[in-house]
């Protein structure tokens, strides 16, 4: 059922998930956000794969899951800053992003991967994260690479600009090219994805070693 | 435009390549921008330190010479003072009416210098009075207690509309002519002491000039020598510029330039 690449792929994810659940809450704000948005995000992709080997549209679940994947990341960027415009422009756009998601969805047929809705989202995501590396604050003497939200910013900008433009084609590639488009896939998402969640783990031990540090 | 699929392949690796390639550039630039806002803002508190330093030092600093304006009020005047009252009370004859209503109107009079010294002196080591009466009322006290004191002739004149400045500076612009005025009376020799106080548009200016022995500025300036250094340190801690001439038997002016 799992190719070798899908293993690793999960084998990363669960890592992550759970060195999410071993992160200090004390000095990452919002952590909440991300443990619920790496269970239900591992739940999906699990759901895809079964969707795929036993429904005509495997893709229909992702209809769900990317609007809600973007709500929680806006969330966990509004509860990251201090800052009230942002986080007051952070809420508009998600009433936004959800008045386009439905637009999108009544027009356009749910068969295909929802690569517009997920470059809204990427744009929006990138927004706030190049905005909130910006305008962090760092505090007690710590450099900014120590701090896991720096980390976390990090994974966002690297997957999101990367499958920015993959994603713009892949729905194309997939009618006429699915050969390609699926080797696309493999070379590009996967691989983005292996190393999304690479730095997201990172910056789930970076938070450990800094309640190591506060704790001696 | 792309006539296989190895073209569109290797066109779209190429195009995630240079998207991640700009994103990483983006992160280190972030980086760098922090790193640098970092170092800032440590300079900044550093420099607050600094001048947090500088502020508690000449605190103390007017806090010692305060004590030493006292003791020296006390020791060669108002000590003086009540020593004739106790010499003409002593001496007091009573069998010699004339001389004993002399000696008591002198007794008298001086009491009333007594009390007056003793106002004056309470009036200029009270910072509040200072603040409440003003730059120019303070110094007018200021002229009127050096002139008493007959060893010189010094005037003040104010030109322009003065200000109400902020309590802390005004303290402290009297305490800088207060330690100019110290420095002239022990160190210059002089006779005249000349305070002027002017505003021109957007500049206050605080000349005090005497017509003393002088010093030569380069000589003070390699020693540190405390007075100076006090008057330079209170003179950053109000943002204003000070100016010192001075050269050996011309006498001394120093210059106090407050941007209002």
């Amino acid at each position: 059922m799992f190719s070798f690449t899908d293993v690793i792929y999960y084998i990363l994810f669960t890592t992550a998930l759970i060195l999410s659940f071993m992160a200090a809450k004390e000095n990452f704000r919002g952590l909440n956000y991300l443990r619920i948005l790496l269970v239900v995000g591992l739940v999906s992709e699990l759901i895809v794969d079964a969707m795929d080997h036993f429904t005509e549209y495997p893709n229909l679940f992702y209809y769900i899951y990317i609007p809600f994947e973007f709500i929680i990341l806006s969330l966990f960027f509004k509860k990251s800053t201090d800052n009230k415009l942002l986080k007051t422009v952070i809420l508009y756009s998600i009433s936004a992003y959800s008045v386009i998601v439905i637009g999108i969805i009544s027009y356009h047929s749910v068969s295909d991967y929802p690569g517009i809705i997920y470059n809204i989202g990427c744009t929006f995501i990138l927004i706030w994260a190049v905005t909130m590396l910006f305008t962090f604050e760092v505090k007690n003497g710590l450099t900014l690479i120590k701090l896991p939200f720096f980390w976390i910013c990090t994974g966002l900008i690297i997957l999101y600009s990367g499958v920015f433009f993959y994603n713009s084609v892949y729905n194309y590639l997939l009618e006429e090219q699915t050969d390609l488009a699926k080797r696309l896939r493999i070379l590009v998402n996967l691989n983005l994805n292996y190393l999304f969640y690479i730095i997201w783990s990172y910056a789930f031990i970076c938070s450990i070693r800094l309640k190591k540090y506060s704790i001696q | 435009m792309f006539n296989t699929p190895e073209e569109i392949f290797y066109s779209i690796i190429v195009g995630v390549i240079l998207m991640l390639f700009l994103a990483i550039v983006f992160i280190l630039s972030i980086v760098r921008y922090q790193k640098r806002a970092l170092i800032y803002k440590q300079e900044r508190q550093q420099l607050e330190s600094e001048f947090s330093k500088i502020l508690l030092q000449s605190q103390l600093e007017i806090q010692e010479q305060t004590l030493q304006h006292i003791s020296y009020e006390l020791h060669d005047n108002l000590g003086q003072v009540a020593s004739l009252i106790k010499i003409h009370l002593n001496t007091l004859q009573l069998n010699d009416q004339i001389k004993a209503e002399q000696k008591v109107e002198e007794a008298k009079e001086l009491t009333r210098q007594l009390i007056t010294d003793l106002k004056l002196l309470s009036v200029s080591l009270n910072s509040d009075r200072i603040v409440q009466s003003g730059l120019v009322k303070g110094l007018e006290i200021e002229v009127d207690r050096l002139n008493k004191t007959g060893q010189f002739e010094s005037s003040f004149y104010a030109e322009g509309s003065i200000p109400e400045l902020k309590s802390d500076t005004t303290i402290i612009l009297y305490r800088m002519v207060q330690e100019a005025i110290n420095n002239a009376v022990k160190h210059s020799q002089a006779t005249h002491i000349n305070i002027t106080l002017k505003v021109i548009e957007n500049l206050l200016t605080l000349d005090i000039s005497d017509d003393g022995v002088g010093f030569n500025i380069e000589e003070k300036r390699k020693s540190r020598g405390s007075g100076m250094m006090n008057l330079q340190n209170r003179a950053k801690l109000i943002h204003a510029d000070l100016f010192i001439e001075s050269s050996p038997e011309n006498g001394t002016n120093i210059s106090i330039e407050l941007p209002i």
